[in-house]
């Protein structure tokens, strides 16, 4: 179980809510309004914090770095950054090599997304439509495969890197 | 002991029954020998003719006088003077009968408090006061109408079975039942071997006495009915006037029982004849069954031809004497099954549906409402009405409150409110009533005002002015309106004022109705909160206020607890040993164990002051219930509105500001981050240089991209520390943090 102290620095919602410029904390915090629920549960969520902590231990990150990767999280999750830009956004934040950050990110898609992947998919492409296609219901197979594929803490080793700056958010391996 | 003079005559009465009978009797041969078996003979003989030739007498002389009765008119078409004129006189006794009816209307209407006065009044009794006017000068015709109607239904059975004299004579032939050794020889043996001739001629005796009887009651009856009938005619004006009062409708159904049902006999008695005489004009066939049957009859399982000839009179005569019977009872008993059909029959063609006009029945039962709205609502169309219970209704409440009757005021109010309902909606009309009605009319329209929460009534001022116009203080009305107003929709400034009205201070119940409203909806200071608490009037009602207090009024309410030492808050221990601040902040740390997500949310913490006590008292507590149960935090994030949110997010950003030693730390952190970063870029523009010469090498490209990266991240990095830096000198300087918009 985390602490008060944990939960307000690296959940999605409340990190670096006291660095945070006021206009860009109002305007997330009317963007979360909108957001759909299970969405609002994944970013205020105490277990997706822990998740966020462990993947940063995962990745070798420090308390700065887990900070950022939590930013990150709610940055992709409501859409206010480009799900493509992912792993840029990751290097930027963390200093981490562009492998291990695209590793990192197939990561939080495979953990921390999964419980509300259909609808991130929903907020990006319509927040950006131009950059992602329509949304189609995934297939009960690719369901299947999250249930089948779970990813365990202990399996939380950094994947093989791909040679694409495009994650492609049907494949839950990018 | 006879009656005197008796002895006289019985003497001449045995003269005249010795002559008849020698006169009757046979003359034979006189035989010495057998002389006491010829004289059981003759005499058993004898009186068997006697009885037969009698009755067979008398049953013709009966089927001639039926014929004759069932073929008189009760009232042929010229009329019957003696009936006219009888009925004539009647009808004008009977509209004599209409002028005391009206006296009869006019006291019950006139004094209408007297008990049972309310049948005979105007409204109860003229609608059949004017029918009976209208109808008792049709009687006669009605009556005539119906012994029309049933002599049309007699006439087809008469035509059907002719010459009722000769059918009985012809078809009725008991005397086949008499033992004959001519028509049917070869029963004879087996008659006698199984029955006898004594059985046979008893049967056949009673069925002749059947028969007569039969037929003697139907002329009787028929014969009857005529001066029944006559009488009943006569009569009708009498009982279409009784039937204006209820006293007399039971007579006047009776009446109607009684003639429908004479009617009745005649077609009821000569359908059963009919199929009676139809019965008996068919034995022809019944015997040639029977007879062809005869010649392999065995005596011992197979009925004697006799005794079937008997069960097929027996059959006959149950057919008359069960027609005899239902008619009869149909005259005597009137008013079940007939007078039922008659009903039935006219319930059928009242509510059949006509063309384009619609059933009688619709059009009654349409006007009957029509007329008990009007008897209600007044008489007249639309808006224009006169009279009716409600006007009088109105009037009698007018009167009663002029003469100061208790309860009539309100009663008035509450009619008004009946009357206003057809514009219940419309605000405009209620508006225009509530100020320039009359008092009821205003007072109804300001309530539906208020129920259709227009917020025009609810201001203090008018609030005040509805209590006035209902009579003030002492007015049950006044009262019962005041306490009617929900104190939770009225404005903060209304509360406030009415709270303060000395109406609302002086009586317990709206003074309480008013305080919780307030404390429940309005921000209040701790001071208020004290005095509401001791203007209550028990400790349940303080608690239960200081309790609604803890939604919007969290931290006054729970320092007022403290303060007023309301009771299971200190014990008298306690109160000697802890200081009065001590028992502030058990009392605070209490209501913030007990607070729930909502309440959390609803404390308007941006509104404390931030230099006072409470501030730091309130941020210190959130911040120890959080870090008790972190996922209380999640639980009230998710509860949060739009509202609530920013204010939930001053919250913590505040509690998490005041932690400045773990920015400065974090600063310390951010620095040897960027410092690392900066001496690692140095290092890769070096080997980047190096290899400036194959600027299409994989290398080459890879360097430029790790370059960018870097430079990215140390500008992210340096944007950090610019940020924690000016947390913490937002912080050092009690300023909101993250004041400082960041440049794009």
């Amino acid at each position: 179980m985390i602490t008060y102290e944990q939960y307000l620095r690296f959940n999605p919602y409340f990190v670096q809510q006291e660095f945070e410029d006021p206009q860009q904390r109002q305007m997330f915090l009317k963007l979360f309004d909108k957001l759909p629920a299970k969405i609002k549960e994944l970013l205020t969520s105490l277990q997706v914090t822990e998740k966020v902590m462990s993947a940063g231990v995962t990745f070798k990150l420090d308390d700065l770095d887990t900070e950022a990767l939590s930013l990150i999280v709610r940055k992709l999750v409501s859409g206010e950054e480009f799900i493509g830009d992912g792993v840029a956004l990751m290097v930027n934040e963390t200093g981490l090599s562009s492998e291990r950050a695209r590793n990192l990110l197939g990561t939080v898609i495979n953990e921390i997304f999964a419980s509300a992947i259909e609808d991130v998919k929903k907020v990006q492409a319509s927040r950006f439509p131009g950059k992602i296609g329509p949304v189609s219901a995934s297939s009960p197979a690719k369901q299947t495969q999250i249930r089948q594929d779970p990813v365990t803490r202990n399996s939380m080793e950094p994947p093989q890197p791909a040679n694409s700056n495009v994650i492609n958010l049907r494949n839950r391996q990018n | 002991m006879g009656r005197p003079g008796s002895k006289n005559y019985l003497g001449y009465y045995l003269a005249i029954i010795f002559v008849i009978v020698l006169v009757l009797l046979p003359t034979h041969q006189a035989r010495a020998a057998g002389w006491l078996e010829w004289g059981f003979e003759a005499i058993f003989a004898n009186v068997i003719f006697i009885i037969f030739t009698v009755i067979g007498k008398v049953i013709g002389v009966l089927a001639v006088v039926l014929n004759w009765v069932i073929h008189i008119r009760v009232y042929p078409d010229g009329g019957v003077p003696v009936i006219d004129e009888s009925w004539k006189i009647m009808r004008n006794f009977a509209n004599m009968f209409f002028i005391i009816a009206l006296i009869v209307m006019a006291f019950a209407t006139i004094f209408d408090v007297m008990p049972g006065a309310a049948k005979y009044n105007v409204r109860s009794l003229f609608p059949r006061f004017l029918i009976s006017a209208l109808l008792i000068n049709f009687s006669l015709v009605l009556g005539v109408l119906v012994i029309d109607a049933s002599q049309i239904l007699s006439n087809t059975f008469l035509t059907a079975i002719g010459d009722i004299g000769n059918r009985l004579g012809q078809d009725l032939n008991p005397s086949q039942l008499l033992p004959s050794k001519g028509d049917i020889p070869t029963s004879v043996a087996i008659d006698s071997a199984v029955f006898g001739t004594l059985v046979k001629l008893i049967f056949a005796v009673i069925l002749l006495f059947t028969f007569l009887f039969s037929i003697l009651t139907a002329v009787i009856f028929a014969f009857i009915r005529i001066p029944i009938l006559w009488a009943l005619l006569v009569v009708s004006p009498i009982a279409w006037i009784l039937n204006v009062f209820p006293a007399g409708q039971n007579t006047y159904k009776k009446w109607w029982s009684l003639f429908i049902g004479w009617n009745a006999f005649l077609p009821i008695f000569l359908f059963f004849l009919y199929f009676g005489l139809y019965f008996l004009s068919n034995q022809g066939q019944v015997m040639q069954k029977i007879a062809a049957g005869l010649a392999s009859a065995k005596p011992t399982s197979d009925l004697p031809f006799n005794f079937q000839l008997l069960f097929f009179y027996v059959l006959a005569a149950v057919f008359l004497i069960g027609g005899t019977i239902v008619a009869m009872k149909a005259a005597l008993f009137s008013g079940t099954g007939v007078v039922g059909a008659a009903k039935w029959a006219r319930g059928v063609a009242l509510k059949t549906r006509l063309p384009y006009i619609g059933s009688y029945a619709a059009w009654q039962r349409g006007a009957q409402q029509k007329w008990q709205e009007m008897q209600k609502e007044g008489y007249g169309v639309g808006q224009y009405r006169f009279g009716g219970e409600k006007a009088l209704e109105t009037e009698a409440l007018r009167r009663a409150r002029m003469l100061g009757t208790k309860g009539a005021f309100e009663k008035g109010v509450e009619t008004e409110k009946e009357k206003q309902k057809p514009f219940a909606n419309n605000i405009n009309e209620l508006r225009r009533l509530a100020v320039s009605g009359s008092r009821e009319q205003q007072l109804a329209a300001r309530a539906r005002l208020v129920e259709l929460g227009d917020q025009n009534e609810l201001s203090a001022t008018k609030i005040k002015d509805t209590y006035r116009l209902a009579g003030g203080e002492r007015s049950e009305l006044a009262n019962k309106i005041l306490g009617s107003v929900d104190q939770s929709k009225l404005d903060e400034q209304t509360r406030k004022e009415l709270s303060n009205w000395d109406v609302i201070q002086r009586n317990i119940e709206l003074f309480k109705k008013n305080a919780m409203a307030r404390i429940e909806k309005d921000k209040l200071t701790q001071s208020e909160i004290e005095q509401l608490v001791r203007q209550l009037a028990s400790d349940t009602d303080r608690i239960e206020f200081l309790n609604k207090g803890a939604k919007k009024n969290f931290l006054e309410a729970a320092k007022a607890k403290a303060s007023l030492r309301v009771p299971g808050v200190v014990t008298e221990e306690e109160a000697r040993i802890m200081t009065p601040e001590q028992i502030e902040a058990r009392e605070i740390r209490r209501a913030f164990d007990k607070i729930t997500g909502d309440q959390i949310l609803e404390l308007e913490i941006d509104k404390i002051d931030k230099e006072s006590g409470d501030y730091s008292i309130v941020m210190g507590q959130l911040n120890r219930i959080f870090a008790d149960n972190p996922s209380r935090i999640e639980d009230i994030v998710r509860r949060a509105n739009e509202e609530t949110r920013s204010r939930l997010d001053e919250v913590i950003k505040t509690a998490r500001g005041s932690r400045a030693a773990s920015h400065q730390e974090r600063l310390v952190k951010l620095q040897e981050k960027l410092n690392r970063a900066k001496e690692a870029l140095p290092a890769v523009e070096q080997e980047l240089r190096d290899i400036q010469n194959y600027p299409t090498s994989e290398r080459f490209k890879q360097l430029q991209k790790q370059i960018e990266s870097k430079q990215k991240n140390i500008e992210a990095l340096e944007e950090k520390i610019e940020r924690t830096q000016e947390t913490i000198e937002n912080i050092k300087a009690g300023r909101q943090v993250g004041g400082r918009q960041r440049q794009p």
